[in-house]
């Protein structure tokens, strides 16, 4: 993975030493809340709705053992001993003391860390394929050029006020995991009939209260011109995004009035000036980076696979997670491991500090030191040997986080929602809990087959659920929670957005009507093998509506279906 | 107060979140910043009401973002935030961890 180099390190150390100046200022009545607030969320320090909550940055969900250590360390010293890993890759701290953030800052820039652009109208966190380098099916791993991104994006003086908030994801697979068509900017690594590889450029998707998916402006850039072309994009947006409505100030909402035919002309016009300056990414410059994400050096022999079987046939827990939560390598004898972050007695992508260091140890064992956050907030140890998956898993399980749910019911991803955010309408945590709860017998959870379940407490859409099969939305009507059900959502390759299914539910009424969209799917799939969003796309809401809203369910009215 | 006001009762107090540590307090009787909602002083005129914000807003060091909150006066809790979202924040953070079950690490 990248290593910092003396100019990062200065830049993260001078971040902090000048935010701490900046604390002392505010906590001594120098400066006002309203001088302050830019300030502090240029640093990612939210005030929420019990405390304040700094958003710590994780590049394209990389990490090291030791930051993850770092992380527990923080967490443990500062706040209450656990973090929260969010839908961006990063991690959330819910309880600090203003006083406490310049040491935790400071404490961080030591593993090379921080909390820039994790907030604010600029250019956030760059997320990627939680198996970017290791999966079997990618043309290109996307990371280099998510570090260069990151590189050219870090206090871009040009794009440190944008009309809104700004965010990427990039993928070099041919399948698509980083949900490229629900980001500002989505880049996809493809490969031209010639073999060149360059990215095609989506622009303009993205969730929130005005659902929309990316187009295509550009079906291949050279890489060359990767910097030039996204300097050219942010431009034509900082010059006409509205700034006089937050509401319509993202980038989807220019792409979707002009059209995108229209905004490619302008960027290319713009492009037309730049392309050639001093962005131009060299080959040499490309292979530079490239050598901080050189794969690891794998033993090519695959040590106890025999074990690993006979481990099967013994212990039921053990291969139901072997069979969920282990994900194909690229490099035969290796697996990556997914460590869910659902279903252990907390919130969704909640980790206690002793667990971090738990994890934060095996990476180091058996995975080169490496692991990754999920956008579906688990962590991923991407290069494990075949012949450690059971002593990986059995550590795992000692810290209660051995289940075998990855990409099913329990795996669900919510927001913190009212609980702790203070602009959420509703709370996500119960309903996740609820169903959580419903769905803890795990053969149960395996016979539904894959499933996600998305819920947001509000239509910042933190919990992505226009994409998710299931979609949860919290709304507050008259002062009370209510949660509209969405169905049909996809991230990836065909993405779709949910359709809402009808009339909202309460609180004590949801966690019901999800438990019967899920017995509906398993009565009207046409096998086994049908997953559940393959069987909503051929029978469409009807079937779930009428189950839903038949005689004796409750449906409790908030407006128009 | 006009009639209006007066027949709909509404009961407002002043909340705000602590500068040092972002946690919810409400304007108290002695004109200190309390934790506990139980302890707020609470008014029936609008008038008084924003004259209050106004005097808030001028102790920013020491809090931020003040506003007027809307209550009831529940038989049994006393002082009863109308909305989901300020029963919860008044609850404070021991009741999140609780309904959260963490325990120590």
């Amino acid at each position: 993975m990248y290593v910092y180099d003396a100019f990062d390190h200065a830049l993260v150390r001078q971040r902090a030493a000048q935010f701490r100046d900046q604390v002392v200022r505010r906590l001594e009545g120098e400066m006002t809340e309203g001088e302050f607030k830019p300030l502090r969320l240029q640093n990612g320090l939210y005030m929420q709705l019990h405390s304040y909550m700094l958003r710590i940055a994780i590049p394209y969900g990389q990490l090291s053992g030791a930051q993850l250590r770092a992380l527990a360390s923080v967490a443990r010293r500062y706040d209450r001993g656990y973090g929260h890993f969010t839908t961006r890759q990063n991690m959330q701290l819910n309880w600090v003391d203003l006083e406490d953030v310049p040491p935790i800052l400071d404490e961080l820039a030591l593993a090379s860390m921080h909390a820039i652009q994790s907030s604010g109208n600029c250019i956030r966190n760059i997320t990627t394929d939680a198996f970017a380098g290791v999966c079997p099916d990618e043309i290109e791993d996307p990371r280099p050029y998510c570090e260069l991104l990151r590189q050219w994006s870090t206090f871009h003086p040009e794009f440190t006020f944008l009309p809104r908030k700004f965010k990427f994801a990039v993928t070099g697979a041919r399948t698509d995991r980083a949900a490229i068509a629900l980001h500002d900017i989505g880049l996809r690594m493809v490969q031209a009939d010639d073999g060149a590889v360059g990215f095609e450029v989506n622009v303009g998707g993205g969730m929130g209260r005005t659902p929309m998916l990316a187009q295509v402006i550009r079906a291949f850039l050279p890489k060359p011109h990767l910097l030039s072309y996204m300097e050219a994009v942010l431009r034509i947006y900082n010059r006409f995004g509205r700034r006089d409505d937050k509401y319509k100030a993202r980038i989807k909402i220019l792409v979707d009035a002009l059209g995108a035919q229209e905004f490619a002309r302008l960027v290319e016009a713009e492009w037309a000036h730049s392309r050639g300056g001093g962005l131009l990414l060299e080959d040499a410059a490309i292979d530079r980076m490239k050598v901080s994400f050189a794969a690891p050096a794998y033993e090519p022999i695959a040590h106890g696979q025999l074990g690993i079987e006979a481990a099967r046939l013994i212990n039921p827990a053990f291969a139901r997670w072997a069979q969920t939560n282990v994900v194909a390598h690229r490099v035969g004898g290796y697996r990556s491991v997914v460590i869910s972050l659902k279903g252990h007695g907390l919130p969704p992508g909640d980790l206690r500090a002793a667990q971090m260091e738990t994890v934060a140890d095996l990476a180091d064992r058996f995975s080169f030191g490496r692991l990754v956050v999920t956008h579906r907030q688990n962590l991923v140890l991407p290069d494990v040997q075949v012949g450690a998956l059971f002593e990986v898993w059995s550590a795992l399980d000692d810290a209660g986080l051995g289940r075998g749910n990855y990409n099913h019911v329990q795996d669900l991803v919510a927001c913190p929602g009212l609980d702790y955010c203070a602009l959420a309408s509703a709370r996500s945590l119960n309903i996740a809990e609820g169903i959580q709860d419903r769905f803890s017998d795990l053969d149960r959870s395996l016979d539904l087959g894959a499933v996600q379940i998305n819920i947001s407490g509000c239509v910042n859409a933190c919990g992505h659920h226009h994409v998710g099969h299931i979609g949860v939305l919290g709304v507050d009507k008259r002062g009370s929670e209510f949660y509209q059900l969405m169905l049909g959502g996809r991230r990836g390759d065909g993405a779709a957005l949910a359709r809402i299914v009808g009339r909202a539910f309460d609180a004590e009424s949801i966690v019901d009507a999800v438990c019967t969209v899920l017995r509906t799917y398993a009565r009207v799939r046409s096998s086994a093998a049908e997953v559940f969003i393959e069987t909503v796309a051929r029978v469409g809401l009807g079937p779930f509506q009428r189950a839903l809203y038949g005689a004796g369910t409750q449906a409790v009215a908030l407006g128009r279906p | 107060m006009n009639d209006s006001e007066s027949d709909q009762m509404n009961v407002f107090l002043i909340t705000a979140s602590r500068t040092r540590d972002g946690q919810p307090v409400y304007l108290a009787r002695d004109f200190a910043w309390a934790t506990d909602i139980r302890a707020a002083l609470w008014t029936l005129d609008t008038g008084e009401r924003d004259e209050l914000v106004g005097w808030a807003r001028r102790q920013e060091a020491d809090v931020c973002d003040p506003y007027a909150l809307m209550v009831e006066l529940h038989p049994s809790d006393g002082l009863r935030p109308l909305t989901t979202r300020e029963r919860i924040r008044s609850a404070g953070s021991a009741a999140t961890l609780d309904a959260l079950r963490y325990g120590p690490d």
